[in-house]
């Protein structure tokens, strides 16, 4: 059973005096959360290793850091989490490659939901996802690709091939869409 | 820019959060997020946003990335809360710095070489800096310690710099006495610590109003070991 968002505050706080013991059930409690996102993010497992490493190690040290009173600790770790896999994804795009034309970096995870993705989506996580249903196939395509893959709206105009201004108006839309829904909920 | 625009900021940190905000626009945002309390809030309502509607799946992650973790974090792949001298990561530290001692000490061969009595020295130096702080010299069976503090010691009124000593294989270190903060004083050791005098030398700054402590209460700021220094 996962700890409550008041739980994992409390172990954030004892992270924080350096309580390694809280630290062992903050982790417990909430790598799936914080893997299941670096996975989307990149899929080379080892990669994906390094950064759920990385970025518990980013949240032991700055655990005194984190405001209760202004964030839910799974958000506060989760954006933790997608900024080290941000990083790590420039530091492994940076790196020379044998062959620099590649278009789809190899390490970019696919968007085609896997067995895994589709038997979760028929479970509670589907609930979460109502919002982003709400949005239309070209922005909901758009938004996620830049949510997980860290694509500039240049990139995601080549990926998607379409018009700068037409990927723009696709993410503007598609945010405030999402706001609206989640706003009404 | 026109960042008073209740949509315009909005929008802006939709587009920061997202990652969509590059470049100059976003250096200048992220300007303005020091100053900018309602930016700031609009930024992790964003985070919020969009972890919640995008959040993928709970995936199970191997075991094997918690143990690569634990023993990066802590130098030990067991977490449980253990005093500071039972974890290795600690002894794997000291290891390294006593290479840092061993400079300091050829020093002390110098100055106590021509002591007949003197048959052992050591120099405890700063774990942080490798800078030394006292000379310890023995006699033979370690009796009887000299002890000169290099520089004078900045210390709060009670509080007090304990040596100590880890014999090889023993798990604690077991206290010696008090050291001077400044000049030199002699010491004689207590007849049941003779058999673990050999062992590495800590230092511990702590508080001492309550009297002398059984067992370290703070991580040691100081170590060194016993060289032989008896003449060939």
């Amino acid at each position: 059973m996962r700890d409550s968002p008041e739980q994992l505050a409390d172990l954030l706080a004892r992270c924080a005096l350096g309580d390694r013991q809280a630290f062992e059930r903050l982790y417990r409690q909430s790598a799936a959360h914080l893997y299941g996102l670096v996975l989307r993010m990149v899929k080379d497992p080892e990669l994906a290793s390094e950064a759920l490493q990385e970025a518990y190690m980013k949240i032991w040290r700055n655990a005194g850091e984190f405001r209760a009173d202004l964030a839910q600790p799974l958000t506060w770790m989760g954006s933790i989490a997608r900024n080290q896999t941000i990083d790590l994804m420039r530091r492994a795009a940076s790196r020379p490659q044998g062959d620099a034309q590649v278009e789809e970096l190899p390490w970019l995870a696919s968007d085609t939901p896997g067995p895994q993705q589709l038997a979760a989506a028929a479970s509670d996580a589907a609930a979460l996802h109502r919002c982003l249903r709400t949005l239309e196939d070209s922005q909901r395509q758009a938004v996620t690709l830049a949510y997980f893959h860290d694509l500039t709206h240049e990139e995601l105009a080549l990926r998607l091939q379409a018009p700068l201004g037409t990927v723009k108006s696709w993410i503007r839309r598609g945010l405030m869409r999402l706001k609206q829904c989640l706003d009404k909920l | 820019m026109r960042y008073h625009d209740p949509q315009l900021a909005e929008r802006l940190a939709a587009e920061y959060v997202l990652g969509t905000l590059r470049g100059r626009a976003r250096r200048r945002f992220e300007g303005l997020l020091a100053a900018h309390p309602r930016l700031r809030k609009h930024v992790r309502e964003w985070e919020q946003r969009l972890q919640e509607s995008l959040q993928p799946s709970p995936v199970e992650p191997p075991p094997q990335i918690w143990s690569a973790l634990a023993r990066r974090l802590f130098g030990t792949v067991q977490a449980e809360r253990q005093p500071w001298y039972q974890r290795l990561g600690f002894w794997h530290a000291l290891s390294l710095g006593s290479g840092v001692a061993a400079a300091a000490l050829a020093l002390v061969l110098l100055v106590q070489l021509n002591r007949p009595t003197t048959s052992w020295a050591g120099v405890l130096s700063d774990l942080q800096t490798g800078q030394p702080m006292w000379l310890i010299s023995a006699n033979d069976n370690m009796g009887l310690l000299r002890i000169k503090a290099m520089k004078s010691m900045q210390l709060q009124p009670r509080q007090a710099c304990l040596l100590w000593v880890k014999p090889a294989g023993d798990e604690r270190p077991y206290l010696v006495g008090r050291l001077p903060d400044q000049g030199e004083l002699r010491m004689e050791v207590k007849k049941s610590m003779l058999p673990k005098m050999s062992g590495v030398l800590l230092v511990t700054v702590e508080e001492i109003d309550q009297g002398m402590p059984e067992q370290p209460r703070v991580a040691p700021r100081f170590q060194g070991e016993w060289v032989s220094v008896k003449p060939i």
